[in-house]
C-alpha cells in the first residue's frame, strides 16, 4: 500500500493568510527600510567624498538586528500557531491531539509540521536576506559592506534557529502532554 | 473471516493495572465487553484500538487484525479498525462533513457517500458544527464515520449511554445488520440489557484482569450448573463471575 505522506497532507490543509500577510509586511518593510539607509548612505557617502576626498560613508549601511527579529518572532509565532493549535471555543487545543484516534503516526505528523515551520523560517530569512543584499548591491555598488552584512545575518541566523527550537520544542510539549 | 487478537496487554497506572489481557475475535460475531465502572474497559479498549501506547513505557502487548500488527504497523492496523468513544475528539468549530473528508484521507476504503447515506439514515444534519451536536448525535456521527471507511472489526466504548430508547433499537439493528455483513463488534458496556439479544461472546474484566471469555452458551451452562437455573441474561452471568471471582474460563 502507497505510504500516506504527512508532508503534503499538511501542506495542502494548512491555512495561514496571516502568516503570508505579516510576511508580505516583513519583507516589504525590510525593502523599504533597506533602500531608504542605502540612499542615505549612498548620499552621505557622495556628500564625505565631497568633502575628505577619501571617506567611505555606504560602510554605514547595516541590518536592525533587534528588528529582524522581531519581526521574524512576530511572523513565526503566527505559523507555528497555524501549524500546532486550533482554536476551541476560546481555547488554544494542541492540534496533534485531534488525531489520537486516527491512524495516524503523530511523530511523523509532527515532523511535517516542523518542516513547514522551517520552511516558514527559510522563506523569511531568506527574503529579508536577499533584500538587504539586493538593496546594497544595486544602491551602493561595490562599496556596500557585504561582509559586515553577512555578519549580522549570521547572528540574526543565530538568533531565528534558537527560536525555531524553542518553538518546536514548547510545541512538542505540550501536544505530548495532551496525548 | 478475519481474525483479531491480543496478547499480553498490560497497562499500568498509579492506581491500576490492566494485568495480561489476551483474547482472539473473529468477524461476524458480537462480543460484549462486560464490567463494573472502574474494571479497565476504556483502558483496554485504548489499548487495543492503538489510542494508548505512542508515548507510554507502562504500557506492553501486542495485537494484531488479519496478521497485522499493532506493534509493527500502527497506521495499517488502525485503518482495519472502528472506534467510538466519548471522548474521541473531532474538530468541534469543523462541521460533521468537514470533519468526515478531514479524517477520511487517512482510511483508503473510506466513502463520502457511505458517509452521506448513513448520515441521512441516522438524521444527523452534515452541516452542523460538532459543538453542536448532543451526546447521543455525536455518537450516532461517529458510527457514520466509522461505518464510512468499512473496518473489519468496530469497538464501541459505552456506546448506549446517550441515546433514547427508540434509536437504542434502531442502534441494535444497525448493528445486527453489520454483523449480517461480516463486521465483528466488541462493544463495551456496564448496562448489558440492551444487547442480550445479539450477543454472542462474552468478556468479563474484574479489577483489570480478564475473569472471562467464552461464549453466552457456555457461561449460561456454567450458570445453571452452579444455581439449577437458567439465565438468558448477561446481566445475571457478570453478576455471578462478580460474586465468585472465578478465574479465566
Amino acid at each position: 500500500m502507497k505510504t500516506f505522506n504527512y508532508y503534503r497532507y499538511e501542506k495542502n490543509h494548512l491555512r495561514c493568510t496571516s502568516y503570508y500577510v505579516l510576511l508580505a509586511i516583513s519583507l516589504f518593510f525590510f525593502f523599504l527600510e533597506a533602500a531608504v539607509n542605502a540612499s542615505a548612505a549612498a548620499r552621505a557617502s557622495d556628500a564625505l567624498r565631497i568633502a575628505l576626498e577619501t571617506e567611505n560613508a555606504a560602510k554605514e549601511f547595516t541590518l536592525n538586528i533587534f528588528r529582524f527579529e522581531l519581526f521574524f518572532m512576530i511572523t513565526i509565532s503566527t505559523l507555528n500557531s497555524a501549524l500546532f493549535y486550533i482554536r476551541e471555543q476560546g481555547q488554544a487545543v494542541p492540534v496533534l491531539s485531534k488525531y489520537l484516534f486516527a491512524p495516524v503516526d503523530s511523530k511523523k505528523l509532527y515532523r511535517a509540521k516542523a518542516l513547514l515551520l522551517l520552511r516558514g523560517s527559510c522563506i523569511f530569512f531568506l527574503g529579508g536576506l536577499i533584500i538587504y543584499f539586493s538593496a546594497a548591491g544595486i544602491i551602493l555598488g561595490t562599496e556596500a559592506p557585504f561582509q559586515h552584512l553577512l555578519q549580522q545575518f549570521g547572528y540574526a541566523l543565530i538568533f531565528c534557529i534558537t527560536a525555531v527550537i524553542v518553538l518546536l520544542l514548547a510545541d512538542w510539549h505540550r501536544s505530548r502532554h495532551s496525548i | 473471516m478475519t481474525t483479531f487478537s491480543c496478547t499480553n496487554i498490560t497497562r499500568r497506572y498509579k492506581n491500576f493495572c490492566l494485568d495480561n489481557v489476551s483474547f482472539s475475535m473473529e468477524t461476524g460475531y458480537f462480543y460484549v465487553l462486560a464490567g463494573v465502572n472502574g474494571s479497565g474497559k476504556t483502558t483496554l479498549l485504548n489499548c487495543i484500538t492503538g489510542v494508548d501506547n505512542g508515548f507510554s513505557r507502562s504500557f506492553s502487548g501486542d495485537a494484531q487484525i488479519g496478521g497485522v500488527s499493532l506493534k509493527i504497523s500502527p497506521e495499517a492496523y488502525r485503518r482495519r479498525l472502528g472506534y467510538i468513544s466519548e471522548n474521541r475528539p473531532f474538530f468541534m468549530e469543523k462541521s460533521v462533513a468537514q470533519n468526515g473528508l478531514t479524517y477520511g484521507e487517512f482510511y483508503p476504503d473510506w466513502s463520502v457517500r457511505d458517509y452521506s447515506s448513513y448520515l441521512s439514515r441516522l438524521g444527523i444534519d452534515p452541516s452542523k458544527r460538532i459543538y453542536q451536536l448532543s451526546k447521543g448525535e455525536f455518537m450516532k456521527m461517529q458510527i457514520c464515520f466509522s461505518l464510512a471507511h468499512h473496518p473489519d472489526f468496530l469497538f464501541l466504548d459505552e456506546p448506549l449511554e446517550g441515546f433514547d430508547p427508540v434509536f437504542r433499537r434502531e442502534f441494535l439493528d444497525l448493528l445486527g445488520e453489520l454483523l449480517d455483513r461480516g463486521m465483528g463488534i466488541l462493544l463495551s458496556t456496564h448496562i448489558t440489557e440492551d444487547v442480550d439479544r445479539l450477543t454472542d461472546y462474552l468478556l468479563i474484566l474484574e479489577n483489570g484482569q480478564l475473569a472471562a471469555d467464552a461464549s453466552k452458551e457456555t457461561l449460561n451452562d456454567r450458570y445453571k450448573e452452579l444455581t439449577g437455573i437458567s439465565s438468558p441474561h448477561i446481566r445475571d452471568l457478570l453478576e455471578l463471575e462478580h460474586t465468585q471471582g472465578t478465574p479465566r474460563s
